[in-house]
């Protein structure tokens, strides 16, 4: 069976996801079929409505159990998507994580098990809400850490900042994510690719469709530290046999390191970040997350 | 030593001859019971049922009552939706929906499903008198984010003062609550505030730290002992937790548990936790949940530390993943088998053993961890050597003990998983118990069975009749039939008239009968049924 892409939207409340998904809908919904999960800490799923009124075709799963943040919810979390891509098969998932949920724990859990047979991780947006960014002051901790494992940030509701907080807004995003793409928009008026035409974007000059079912993506977190050098061979190693790795190492200097790798060309940076643990994200056909994290335990 | 001293133990600091093990049971008890988790969660008789089988299975050294945050918040008029599967969700936050503070009054211990709970724990203290008991209590936070809703967030730091009114309302809750469930019996209070890793250490100190620390305090004073849980990332709190003072901290996977060790045991307080809930536990297989408890006992330590699911377990956790853990915590050998197995594993080369055991002699490989110092393995290899002499000379045993890097390949290859095991002829016979000597004999017995009935087949003769389709060769197959029905004997007997296959004989005039060791017997003529019985003998 062809694996199914999956999208992650994340972004803090009110940020513009909803628009963002209507946007896709509306592009995309005759081209694919859509399967849409969305999970808002909402009282009622009002967002779900707003999705519905838009009176185009596409399948919708709701997660009403408050917010997917707590990895026991998990589990019933991976059931219902499991039920709910057995009965729509869509060509194409969407999840709109709520804006308090740890994308990464959820990336985690879709990704293995049973799951992990039917789909891969396509790509990761996360949405910034430029006027309230700097208000959220408290809660900067989960939307750092969303902003950490995305692909494409986009910086929304410049129209209502002015240009200095924009600007501000860019370089600190760029501070926690130095590799992720940042767009600039007004109500999410991204350059939007889903399916393969996400793919094509990230991998340049493959042309096959990465939808096979060998390939696998995974998520690896460890608590382990590891030395400057362990990084550089760990790299040396497991980035040509990735269509990508990104993430986040903790040194043994504390130091945290964010790399990123794309087939053979590999970018490493030094970043300010703390209080998180060794996170990694990898896309490919030539190795299972079991044999990853023996790699990596076994490093110095 | 009981579960309650060693917990008791754990949370002093003392260093433990084995780590305990608190298996957090929420709504899987109802799964044990094959009751939904509604139903369960009503029901104080389901809930006892429910612990008191898990208690049964996994042998663990403390439990807790109920894991459900919403309990107080339904009391409070929360609105709550339940599901199958899981505990309920809060769908309405009364405070963010025209209600105010003076409307609230603290729950009573009779009020909603409270009752339920604390009927659970005294119904539980009373029958598991030595297992410690945990009450667990909605932290403060996550109790006003259940009132308020996610505006908790915004208010903070718009209208702070009214966000210290309500946590303060919480925290007084909370304090009711923790009362009620240690006059039910109960040993540990924890005290859950999951919501608290979504906010950073400044918000930390400000909103939770001065409404959580009364709770702990007067858990104190009563001369019991306090957790506080939390899940998600919340690694920039750790610290901040431990200034609250309770006496353990436990988390989840989403923090390293070397991190919090650290920290924890610098403050002086116990911690626990971070077995990985989804990923392993509920979707894991057992391999999985040795090797993952056992990397948490080596990171944790016996000093101060609980092994403990990160969080709430799933609903429909495996029993055998959860007893495999009681089982390997239980077991020091088993410990050091994973262990050496993990280290070794990565490097390993798979041998063809597709004709392993077809020798004439049976063959008995015992893998052990070593039999020298892990019992169960020296018991299994005594049990084989006891049986060996009744096989002089037709039976070979080894012991495979694998410390040694080729032994781990052997025993890979021959697809054994468990230590101890006996495989017989390549095949796996007797899995970690140790066979009575009986069965074992039997055992054996029926390889070298199987093997003689081999070996009789294989020698089943063949005789070759050569010739065209004759009255003449007609005739020679009628007499070889003749000649084997008056043997008894039952020969495989080929006939072949194909011109091409006739000429790799070499047979010059048909018919012709070959026997078996391609010896040409007669060629030309047909034998008398006397001679074809002769030659039939030899065969």
């Amino acid at each position: 069976m062809m694996k199914i892409p999956l999208h992650i939207v994340s972004g803090f409340l009110g940020s513009g996801k909803t628009t963002l998904l209507k946007k896709i809908i509306h592009t995309y919904s005759g081209q694919y079929r859509l399967g849409i999960i969305q999970n808002e800490f909402a009282p009622a799923n009002v967002d779900g409505e707003e999705l519905i009124n838009t009176g185009k075709d596409f399948h919708l799963l709701e997660i009403n159990n408050g917010s997917v943040f707590c990895a026991c919810l998990l589990g019933d979390f991976s059931r219902s998507l499991e039920k709910f891509i057995d009965t729509c098969h869509p060509d194409i998932l969407i999840i709109e994580a709520s804006g308090l949920s740890d994308t990464t724990s959820t990336a985690e859990v879709i990704l293995s098990g049973h799951l992990s047979d039917k789909l891969f991780l396509a790509s990761n947006w996360c949405i910034v809400d430029t006027v309230n960014y700097h208000r959220t002051g408290s809660l900067k901790q989960r939307v750092e850490h969303q902003i950490r494992m995305a692909d494409i940030v986009m910086i929304n509701k410049t129209d209502l900042a002015e240009e200095q907080m924009v600007k501000k807004t860019v370089e600190e995003v760029r501070i926690t994510n130095p590799f992720a793409e940042i767009q600039l928009t007004r109500f999410c008026d991204a350059d939007i690719h889903i399916g393969q035409s996400a793919i094509n974007k990230f991998y340049p000059g493959h042309n096959q469709s990465l939808a096979k079912p060998e390939i696998n993506s995974m998520v690896m977190k460890s608590g382990k530290k590891i030395s400057c050098e362990s990084l550089v061979l760990f790299m040396k190693e497991w980035a040509p046999k990735s269509f990508r790795i990104k993430g986040y190492i903790n040194l043994e200097n504390a130091e945290t390191w964010a790399v990123q790798s794309v087939f053979e060309k590999t970018e490493m940076a030094k970043t300010s970040q703390r209080f998180h643990p060794t996170e990694l994200i990898a896309l490919t056909d030539q190795f299972t997350l079991r044999e990853w994290n023996q790699a990596f335990r076994k490093l110095s | 030593m009981n579960g309650l001293e060693l917990i008791k133990q754990a949370f002093a600091l003392q260093p433990v001859g084995r780590i305990p093990w608190v298996p957090f049971v929420g709504v899987h008890g109802g799964y044990l019971i094959s009751t939904d988790a509604e139903t369960y969660l009503k029901s104080a008789e389901k809930i006892t049922a429910g612990i008191s089988k898990a208690i049964e299975l996994y042998r663990p050294d403390g439990i807790p009552v109920v894991f459900d945050l919403q309990v107080e918040a339904e009391v409070l008029g929360c609105d709550i939706r339940w599901s199958e599967a899981g505990p309920p969700a809060v769908v309405s936050h009364p405070l963010a929906e025209g209600k105010s503070l003076k409307d609230l009054t603290i729950p009573g211990p009779d009020d909603g499903r409270l009752a339920v709970c604390l009927q659970a724990a005294r119904s539980l203290r009373e029958k598991y008198p030595d297992i410690a008991l945990y009450g667990l209590i909605t932290g403060p936070f996550t109790l006003a984010l259940h009132l308020l809703g996610t505006d908790i967030f915004i208010k903070m730091f718009e209208a702070p003062k009214e966000i210290h009114a309500i946590m303060d309302f919480c925290s007084r809750t909370a304090q009711k609550i923790a009362d009620y469930y240690m006059q039910a019996g109960c040993d540990v209070v924890a005290l859950v505030d999951p919501m608290t890793s979504q906010i950073d250490r400044q918000t930390f100190d400000t909103f939770v730290k001065p409404y959580v620390t009364p709770v702990f305090e007067q858990v104190r004073q009563n001369n019991k002992l306090s957790s506080f849980f939390v899940c998600g990332h919340a690694q920039q709190n750790i610290e901040a937790m431990c200034d609250c003072k309770p006496d353990n901290i436990s988390i989840d996977e989403n923090i390293p548990l070397d991190f919090v060790k650290e920290i924890a045991l610098e403050k002086g307080i116990s911690f626990g936790g971070n077995m990985k809930l989804t990923v392993v536990l509920l979707m894991g297989s057992e391999e999985d949940c040795r090797e993952h408890a056992l990397e948490c006992l080596d990171l944790g330590g016996n000093t101060g530390f609980i092994l403990a699911p990160g969080c709430d377990l799933p609903r429909e956790t495996p029993s055998k993943n959860l007893i495999t853990v009681a089982n390997l915590l239980n077991d020091p050998y088993q410990q050091e088998i994973v262990r050496t197995l993990e280290k070794k594993e990565s490097t390993l080369e798979i041998f063809n053993m597709k004709d392993y055991g077809q020798a004439d002699k049976v063959i008995v490989d015992i893998v052990t961890l070593d039999s020298e110092s892990c019992a169960p393995c020296q018991y299994m290899v005594e049990a084989v050597k006891r049986v060996a002499p009744y096989f002089e000379g037709v039976v070979e045993w080894r012991e495979h003990a694998i410390k040694k890097m080729e032994e781990v390949s052997f025993m890979s290859s021959l697809m054994v998983k468990n230590i101890p095991t006996i495989c017989i002829d390549g095949k796996i016979a007797f899995v970690s118990k140790i066979p009575p000597e009986k069965v074992l004999v039997a055992a054996i017995q029926q390889r070298i069975n199987e093997k003689l009935k081999l070996k009789i087949k294989s020698k089943k003769s063949e005789i070759i009749l050569l010739g065209k389709d004759d009255e003449k060769f007609q005739e020679l197959k009628e007499r070889v039939n003749r000649a084997q029905t008056e043997l008894g004997k039952d020969l495989e007997v080929k006939i072949i008239t194909d011109q091409k296959n006739l000429a790799s004989y070499g047979v010059v005039q048909l018919p012709a009968v070959v026997s078996v060791h391609y010896k040409i017997k007669s060629e030309g003529l047909v034998p008398s049924t006397e001679v074809i019985k002769e030659w039939l003998k030899e065969l």
